[in-house]
């Protein structure tokens, strides 16, 4: 009987692995026919391999049968070059040579496929379930909402030092080819970087280094991504990520919310209405009450602002300071909170509505209205759906602050258009970010087409 | 026709309501305003109606790049420089008035310094942003501005304290023959289209004038130019008016708003309008700056990459509105924009037009040449 030897290949996959401890290399053995496997034992499912692989082994008669079994399994896949085969070997592929033929074998196991539920974007009505941190499930959850073959996944060949998979979703037929040629060319433009999720992802998307809007979105809602690529935009996913990533993006997107298609136009109408009041509010509210005390009370009607002057008694510095003062200690609390393990967050919020509500006020360290003023503004700020957006604009309260405090009301009226002028000077990956957009695209006077 | 055409053409209507043309339409009023509006109208349709079309046969080019290829350059530099020049001064205007309206009426203890210090930084950024950028942003704050505007006058129509018959008095004088004054003035008013010399190249597809736009137009001419003429006369009487040095804010300082948060409703009314004014100026100095570095630029002046020409424009088109604006008082400001009303403006439009025929007759003959071969 001649003992028949493991290919050369084997070994020297063999060498490279060592000393991890969870490299298999074994030969199957039944009278005078063999087959070698190879895999990393703690990424592969070994109930599926026994089932699919080691039990046919023994069962069938010759060589050639179980070759031509392997051959016919929907799991196979081609053996690229070497490199790419360790990546392969290293997810959860098993080599198996039969004779002199190798064949590869998709027998992963991912312990981290299961749905998540939606944390960021929570609505009432709607799906409850978000995506999957494996980009399998994730592609499946997509593809089974989205039935239509112009549906195309195309992957990403990436060479991070994680070698995750990049993927691109799209509609074929309702995407702007530009769009998607400029989006693969930035994602190919990434060198030499790791990616820890789709939220990193995003980071090296933006090519300034300096940034404060947004200019992706990066959504867990299955009917969001739907919704997105109906409108022609791409979906990127990235392994081990329970989000995607939306673009090209326009600032309305970020303040709409999905809920907004599932109630009667009348209570979206108003959902929305007060959505964006609250933006304004958020916005401009600390700037006005700056506007208003230090430089032009007589704006407001005599009743109020003798109100205001009232309960500013006491208070022994300008109003801007104030602000900012009860502004920044609101900031530190909103936080504190977010961070903290959810046992001590309790209390840190209690301590600091103490301290931000009452006493601050006997203190006379600031007035009422200022209190009253600073919880509106926080909890506006939570309003607006999205919260990359609602980060951005509590950044931007402090730019207008720091305006306001220098000029006065027409400080506050210009920072404002100056916020405005900054948006619509933005754009998405060539799309325009703050442009309205009316129905019936077509009469964009083709100022796009450039 | 275009909707962010009709932004450009009514955003600059709009910001002349408060500046100082309903003072040269009132202090012509016993000779002849109303036939000089009407007048005024008239040529002003027209005018936009033969600017859209001589400018949508360029699709996607300025006048710079119209002239340079189609006129001699000795003809093209002098015209352009003059333009650059006249847009300028008009974005100067409106950046003296609302100064001075806001150490008026806002914040008197302020320097003038501080005050164009304010708008210097955000109309900077708002000059240098690109062409296409700027239509969006006028549309968004056109939208959140007008409704403002809009209640100010209908609270302004319906205010039992207006009284109709000053305005028959005024309207009266239909008899009187047309005032040179008020007609000039009045065509600044209507003429925003002109503003297409720059922005015509972010309409890569303009389309002809239709029927529909031009009514709006019409209506919003005609219905904008009677507010700023009739409703100051209604309630500040026809003959006592005329010493007004802002004669629409003291009509806004008549009303109130009885159960308002703000009780004086003329600062709901300068708010809305300085928004408005912030961006005609940046329109108007927009145009300005390109025609400008169309005809000076300086390839060498670079930092790492970027071409320093707009900056310097820049920078110089601030120290020149810092010293004039420290010296000009309002009575001067008057006299000037009178007089760039009466002679500046009608020879730039004449230069505008008779350049975009020639233009037109060169793109023509160039096309037969072209075809010889």
């Amino acid at each position: 009987m001649t003992e028949k030897q493991a290919p050369p290949l084997f070994d020297e996959l063999a060498t490279i692995f060592k000393p991890s401890s969870d490299i298999v290399q074994t030969p199957l053995q039944l009278k005078d026919h063999r087959a070698f496997l190879f895999y990393v034992k703690s990424v592969v499912d070994g109930d599926k391999l026994q089932q699919t692989v080691i039990r046919p082994f023994f069962e069938m008669g010759s060589e050639e049968d179980f070759a031509s079994y392997i051959q016919s399994l929907p799991n196979r896949t081609d053996i690229p070059d070497k490199d790419k085969l360790l990546i392969k070997l290293s997810s959860g592929l098993v080599l198996i040579a039969i004779g002199d033929s190798t064949f590869l074998l998709d027998v992963r196991i991912v312990k981290n496929n299961e749905i998540q539920e939606t944390v960021m974007e929570p609505t009432i009505h709607g799906p409850q379930k978000g995506l999957s941190e494996d980009i399998e499930t994730t592609i499946n959850l997509i593809r089974q909402r989205y039935h239509n073959s112009s549906l195309k996944v195309e992957e990403i060949p990436k060479n991070d030092i994680s070698n995750r998979a990049i993927v691109l979703l799209y509609d074929n037929d309702r995407i702007d080819p530009r769009i998607l040629k400029k989006i693969k060319a930035e994602l190919e433009g990434i060198t030499n970087a790791l990616f820890e999720s789709a939220e990193d992802l995003q980071h090296f998307l933006n090519r300034s280094k300096l940034t404060l809007f947004p200019t992706t979105m990066v959504t867990e809602r299955p009917d969001r991504i739907v919704y997105n690529l109906v409108a022609g935009k791409v979906i990127i996913a990235i392994d081990g990520s329970p989000n995607v990533i939306v673009a090209p993006i326009i600032f309305f997107d970020f303040m709409s919310s999905m809920e907004d298609n599932y109630h009667v136009s009348v209570i979206t109408g108003f959902t929305i209405l007060l959505r964006y009041l609250g933006l304004f509010t958020c916005i401009l509210l600390p700037s006005l009450y700056i506007a208003m005390t230090s430089y032009n009370p007589e704006i407001l009607r005599i009743e109020l602002a003798l109100t205001v002057a009232g309960s500013r008694i006491g208070v022994p510095y300008p109003s801007f300071i104030e602000v900012i003062f009860m502004l920044f200690f609101m900031e530190l609390l909103t936080e504190a909170s977010m961070r903290l393990p959810k046992a001590v967050s309790g209390t840190a919020t209690t301590v600091g509505g103490l301290i931000l509500g009452t006493a601050a006020t006997e203190a006379a360290l600031t007035s009422t209205i200022m209190v009253i003023i600073i919880s509106a503004v926080a909890i506006s700020t939570f309003v607006i759906p999205i919260n990359e957006m609602s980060f951005a604009v509590r950044v931007v309260r402090f730019l207008l602050i720091i305006y306001t405090s220098l000029f006065g009301l027409v400080g506050l009226l210009l920072g404002f258009m100056g916020f405005i002028m900054f948006l619509a000077n933005k754009d998405s990956l060539g799309e325009p970010y703050l442009r309205i957009p009316w129905k019936g695209k077509n009469a964009e006077l083709g100022m796009d087409n450039k | 026709m275009n909707r962010f055409l009709i932004y450009l053409i009514l955003i600059n209507t709009l910001t002349n309501m408060v500046s100082i043309t309903p003072r040269i339409l009132i202090a012509g009023g016993d000779t002849g305003t109303i036939l000089g509006m009407a007048l005024a109208i008239t040529t002003g349709i027209v005018l936009t109606y033969f600017l859209v079309i001589l400018f949508s046969r360029f699709p996607g080019q300025g006048l710079p790049e119209i002239l340079k290829a189609y006129t001699p350059k000795w003809f093209a530099f002098p015209v352009l420089l003059f333009m650059a020049a006249a847009w300028y001064v008009a974005g100067l205007f409106t950046l003296m008035i609302y100064t001075f309206i806001i150490l008026r009426f806002l914040t008197p203890e302020m320097s003038i310094y501080t005050i164009v210090l304010t708008f210097a930084l955000v109309v900077t950024y708002g000059v240098l942003m690109a062409t296409r950028n700027i239509l969006y942003m006028s549309e968004v704050i056109f939208i959140l501005v007008v409704p403002f505007i809009v209640f100010v006058q209908m609270k302004g129509y319906l205010d039992p304290s207006l009284n109709w018959d000053y305005i028959r008095i005024a309207l009266m004088q239909v008899n009187q023959l047309p005032d040179y004054g008020a007609f000039t003035s009045s065509l600044f008013i209507v003429i925003g289209t002109a503003n297409l010399v720059i922005f015509n190249r972010a309409f890569t597809t303009l389309k002809k004038p239709t029927l529909k736009g031009m009514a709006i137009l019409t209506v919003a001419f005609m219905y904008i130019l009677a507010t700023t003429y009739l409703l100051p006369i209604g309630f500040g009487g026809f003959d006592s008016l005329e010493n007004a040095l802002y004669p629409w804010i003291m009509t806004s300082d008549s009303i109130r708003m009885k159960f308002g948060i703000v009780e004086r409703i003329v600062f709901i009314f300068i708010g809305s309008f300085l928004a408005l004014g912030v961006v005609s100026m940046i329109i108007h100095w927009h145009v300005s700056i390109h025609l400008f570095s169309s005809v000076f630029q300086f390839k060498r002046l670079k930092w790492k990459s970027y071409n320093l020409t707009l900056p310097l424009f820049i920078v110089f088109f601030w120290i020149v509105a810092m010293t004039l604006t420290k010296r000009m008082t309002v009575e001067g400001l008057y006299r000037t924009i009178e007089m760039y009303d009466d002679f500046v403006l009608p020879a730039m439009l004449i230069l505008l037009v008779g350049s975009l025929l020639l233009a037109k007759k060169g793109a023509s003959s160039k096309w037969r040449e072209n075809k010889k071969y």
